[in-house]
């Protein structure tokens, strides 16, 4: 490493056995012979560990609009920080589940016990090897992940693509009812904004005509050929799986309340849903939910006042009330990861906002995160060390999403689901 | 919901006449005792029936031939009873659309002129509009989705829909998101850009929208500095628009054509106008496919034009053209002798648009591929409302329908598309599990008349009804005239009876179940079919 580092950086260098130097080359290293041996080497390994189905989950939440990763996990120990931010740093006193460089926001102090049991880290200066600092085509490479195909099919889809289930609801979006980039593709999914609108309409309710309803469809679509009869029959049997659940009412674990109150409003929703789904065992392996807008260009605001608190702290409460929902037994089955399509400007703007950036950070939790600390190569603040103005990104985020799929499912190969990525884990996973 | 308020299975086998039919029916596992109810009995050992019920032809409700019908659905926004009386009065299939070709020549609905005057803040300047969304009077986004509600509302009562399908290929082809950052201040004016030219000549087109703000904006052009040009623009003509990637260009003619285009730029953030600025033209000798020039002149816009013209002309971008024109109106494996037909049809032509879909018309590929293609969801919609009769009234608040028609689609949005490849068109991107039950819900919606509800009337339920008393398989089969444009099968008809439990010869009037209060079962049993959603 050529710039001084906190020690999350020596432990992954150690874990890892890379310098930043030769960690950036491989990033650029992904001529066709390498990727085609590790190819040929995964598929080998997806044999031998076909067909496992053991429970888990993946649940996904993309921070819409861009998420300052600055003011989420506050590397305090960087003076750059400080001196970028003079209107809107967060103080070091005032942050939670701190070490001696990063802390969280304060407002995501309903998490702290996560933290402490060793289930919640966050790694930072992630993102993609070159900035792209459009909203939307950002949104598209980063959950596309396959840079070199022109193909529009993103990572969660290229990764449930891989098992022998082609159930629809192998993977479900929830919060919009528009499929995201990460779940397009030739593999069935579903999309909705909550649960229960995975429903057939003129069927829903328990009832003869629903009945007869469903006999109809069966008779439409029963024989229907080409692309939209399989569509036809597939949606049929995504509702008999779906639809029972979704109908049924769900009452979270003793004790637990999902937060009501603005901005937490749909993210609560989402993850209440994805708990009744993970508790019904439906064999729902991802879940992908969208909260947002993170788009502060301006309005930002402090720990006291702004959009910046009042989102972290839906988010926190909404997650909070979903873990504890959970449970310590299935929070082992479940991973969290949060994903942004960049991050934001290192110094604040005149209308004490901050523009599109590049280097981000992602969280994580669950029961397999090896938590309670904070992951990544820090590349510092000071005016050397930016790119344009913005973090540096010295982290692949394919490579945590990486470890992330590989811990929640072993079955599935890396070089399938983030083709071209040369693997290099972390070690964010117990 | 108890039997006695609702027919049972019993009552519709009592009113059943035909024995074969009610044959039929019992093999197909309805075979209920006295007395029980009907709806567990309609289970799933209905769909294995073979079909059971006769059609019962309702001739007086007229239909299209085959090929009348494959026109309006392939090429036009849909079958509806208006475009099928226009289509006859044309004289049929060629007079139709020989005159759908020359658009100008037909003249176009009150409604249709009406409908820039619902969206009047589309016509505002990109500056007006900006200024607006800076004080947050009025987001990007809600411009634009007031040009994909405009456009929607254009392709359902416009009575030139051949035109408005041309228009949403060129706008796929060559497509600026309408919510794309920047570049939605123009995507209006771009709009009307596209239309001008929807059935003229590609190389005008091609030009046009080339050095047109919002495309210059949305791929970056504008930004670009002598000596550094931004590439996006310059690759994505080649790849997308024009000549594609099987062309063989290298990445050093990507930069060229950088070069060749950088110049063109726009006054973002200001007048947002567009402007050739000869300060950030790269000069130097350009080489792409072919097309060479010294480029030693600090104002490009001649070495501009002739590229565009070269690229319009190259017989690879005809492939590109003919292909596309092919995967959107035959099939997704279109044949390379179609492929080529079209191309040389499209070269020869000089790039001309009509001439090349006169070719595409004549040919057999075309011809056999009658109801063969999956309809988008907005094509569903659009489709959905003409078929239902829906009147869209001008818009006195924000829950109008011509205000959340965009949201009724239930799916993307029109002109959304966040790429700039612009939406897919192969059947398989629009059959998914969350399109049919998106779909489904949609077609409930309007033919419950339940949403959008607000400045719309939707056809009263019991007009539909061609005669006041009539039997439920004759009425099917003028209802399947009605939507589908076809006559009934025996599938639609068993279908139908599944759904409500009345058998053939119900006699329907508009005091009977079937003619009120059931008439959305009814009317969703023939939206939600493989007939109503493939074109």
């Amino acid at each position: 490493m050529t710039t001084n580092q906190h020690g999350c950086c020596r432990e992954y260098e150690s874990a890892a056995g890379l310098s930043r130097r030769r960690f950036l080359q491989g990033v650029a290293a992904s001529g066709a012979t390498a990727m085609a041996t590790t190819m040929f080497g995964d598929a080998v390994r997806q044999t031998a560990f076909a067909a496992t189905s053991d429970g888990n989950v993946l649940v996904v939440i993309s921070l819409r609009g861009g998420i300052d990763g600055l003011g989420m996990v506050v590397p305090h120990g960087d003076p750059g920080y400080y001196a970028a931010r003079g209107s809107i740093a967060v103080p070091k006193e005032s942050l939670v589940a701190r070490d001696d460089f990063f802390g969280l926001h304060p407002k995501m102090a309903p998490l702290q016990w996560l933290y402490d049991a060793g289930e919640l880290a966050a790694v930072h200066a992630v993102g993609m090897e070159v900035p792209n600092r459009s909203h939307f085509l950002a949104m598209e490479e980063i959950e596309d992940a396959d840079p070199a195909s022109s193909e529009r099919r993103g990572w969660v889809n290229r990764m449930i693509g891989l098992d022998a289930d082609a159930a629809p609801s192998e993977a479900i979006h929830l919060t919009t009812s528009i499929t995201p980039t990460l779940l397009e593709g030739q593999a069935p999914t579903m999309s909705a904004e909550r649960l229960a609108r995975i429903s057939l309409a003129g069927g829903e309710d328990d009832d003869v005509w629903s009945t007869r309803r469903r006999a109809q469809l069966d008779l439409v679509w029963g024989n229907a050929a080409g692309p939209l009869g399989a569509a036809g029959r597939s949606a049929l049997q995504t509702v008999d799986r779906l639809a029972p659940v979704a109908a049924t009412p769900y009452s979270p674990a003793a004790g637990v309340t999902y937060p009501r109150e603005w901005p937490a409003t749909d993210l609560s929703d989402a993850l209440k849903d994805t708990a009744q789904l993970i508790k019904a065992g439906v064999g729902t392996e991802v879940v992908s939910i969208d909260y947002g807008s993170w788009d502060m260009h301006s309005d930002y605001g402090t720990t006291e006042w702004g959009e910046m608190q009042s989102m972290i702290g839906g988010f926190a409460g909404a997650l909070d009330a979903f873990l504890r929902d959970l449970g310590p037994e299935l929070r082992a089955r479940v991973n969290v990861v949060t994903v942004s399509e960049f991050g934001r400007r290192v110094a604040e703007n005149g209308n004490r906002g901050l523009d599109h950036g590049w280097g981000n950070m992602m969280l994580l939790a669950g029961g397999a995160v090896r938590g309670g600390q904070y992951h990544g190569s820090w590349p510092w603040l000071g005016s050397g060390n930016l790119v344009d103005g913005d973090l540096k990104v010295t982290t692949d985020y394919r490579n945590v999403l990486g470890e992330v799929v590989t811990r929640t499912f072993p079955d599935r190969s890396i070089a399938s689901v983030f083709p071209g990525l040369s693997y290099s884990p972390l070690g964010v996973m117990r | 919901m108890s039997a006695t308020q609702h027919p049972t299975a019993a009552d519709a086998l009592t009113q059943e006449a035909s024995s074969p039919s009610r044959r039929g029916l019992l093999l197909g596992g309805l075979a209920v005792g006295a007395g029980a109810v009907a709806g567990p009995a309609l289970g799933a050992g209905v769909a294995s029936a073979a079909a059971s019920y006769p059609v019962n032809p309702y001739p007086a409700t007229t239909v299209p031939r085959r090929q009348e019908l494959h026109l309006m659905n392939r090429m036009g926004c849909g079958f509806s009873r208006r475009t099928f009386a226009q289509l006859q009065a044309s004289g049929g299939a060629t007079g139709w659309i020989q005159q759908q070709l020359a658009p100008a020549g037909v003249p176009e609905t009150r409604k249709a002129r009406q409908l820039p005057g619902w969206y009047p803040d589309l016509q505002e300047s990109p500056a007006q509009m900006w200024q607006r969304q800076v004080a947050g009077s009025k987001g990007g986004w809600e411009y634009a989705r007031d040009l994909a509600n405009y456009t929607m509302l254009r392709r359902i009562y416009s009575d030139r829909p051949v035109h408005e399908t041309m228009v949403d290929f060129w706008s796929n082809h060559l497509h600026v998101p309408a919510n794309g950052d920047l570049c939605w201040v123009h995507r209006f004016s771009y709009d009307q850009l596209i239309r001008r030219h929807a059935l003229g000549r590609f190389d005008e087109l091609l030009l046009e929208a080339t050095l047109h703000p919002a495309m210059l904006l949305f791929l970056d052009n504008w930004r670009s500095v002598k000596g550094n040009p931004n590439e996006n623009h310059g690759r994505e003509l080649l790849e997308l628009h024009t000549v594609g990637r099987t062309s063989g260009y290298t990445e050093q003619m990507v930069k060229d054509s950088a070069k060749i285009l950088s110049g063109y730029t726009a006054d973002a953030f200001g007048t947002w106008e567009g402007f050739y600025d000869t300060g950030k033209h790269t000069t130097g000798p350009v080489q792409v496919l072919g097309f060479a020039a010294a480029n030693g002149a600090g104002d490009g816009r001649q070495l501009t034009r002739d590229y565009l013209h070269y690229l319009a002309h190259h017989p690879a971008t005809a492939r590109t053209i003919a292909r596309k024109l092919a995967l959107r109106f035959v099939s997704d494996d279109p044949s390379d002798a179609l492929v080529d037909t079209l191309a040389r049809a499209f070269r020869d032509s000089g790039t001309d648009i009509k001439a090349t879909l006169d070719v595409l018309l004549a040919h057999p590929e075309f011809k056999a591929a009658a109801g063969s293609r999956v309809r988008t969801p907005i094509e569903d919609f659009v489709s959905t409302v003409r078929v239902l009769g829906v009147q869209v009234a001008a818009p006195t608040n924000g829950d109008a329908f011509a205000h959340t028609a965009v949201w009724a689609v239930q799916s993307m949005l029109l002109y959304h598309w966040p790429r700039p490849d612009g939406p897919p068109a192969r059947d398989g991107a629009w059959a998914s599990p969350t399109r049919m039950l998106s779909t489904f819900r949609m077609h409930w919606n309007l033919a419950g008349g339940w949403w959008p509800d607000v400045d719309v009337v939707y056809r009263d339920r019991t007009t539909w009804l061609p005669q006041p008393r009539i039997r439920l398989d004759q009425y099917v089969d003028h209802l399947c005239r009605v939507i589908h444009g076809r006559r009934s099968t025996s599938r639609m008809l068993d279908a139908v009876v599944a759904a409500l439990g009345y058998g053939p010869a119900t006699i329907v009037t508009q005091d009977h179940a079937v003619g009120s209060w059931l008439s959305v079962r009814l009317l969703g049993v023939l939206l939600d079919s493989p007939e109503h959603m493939s074109r």
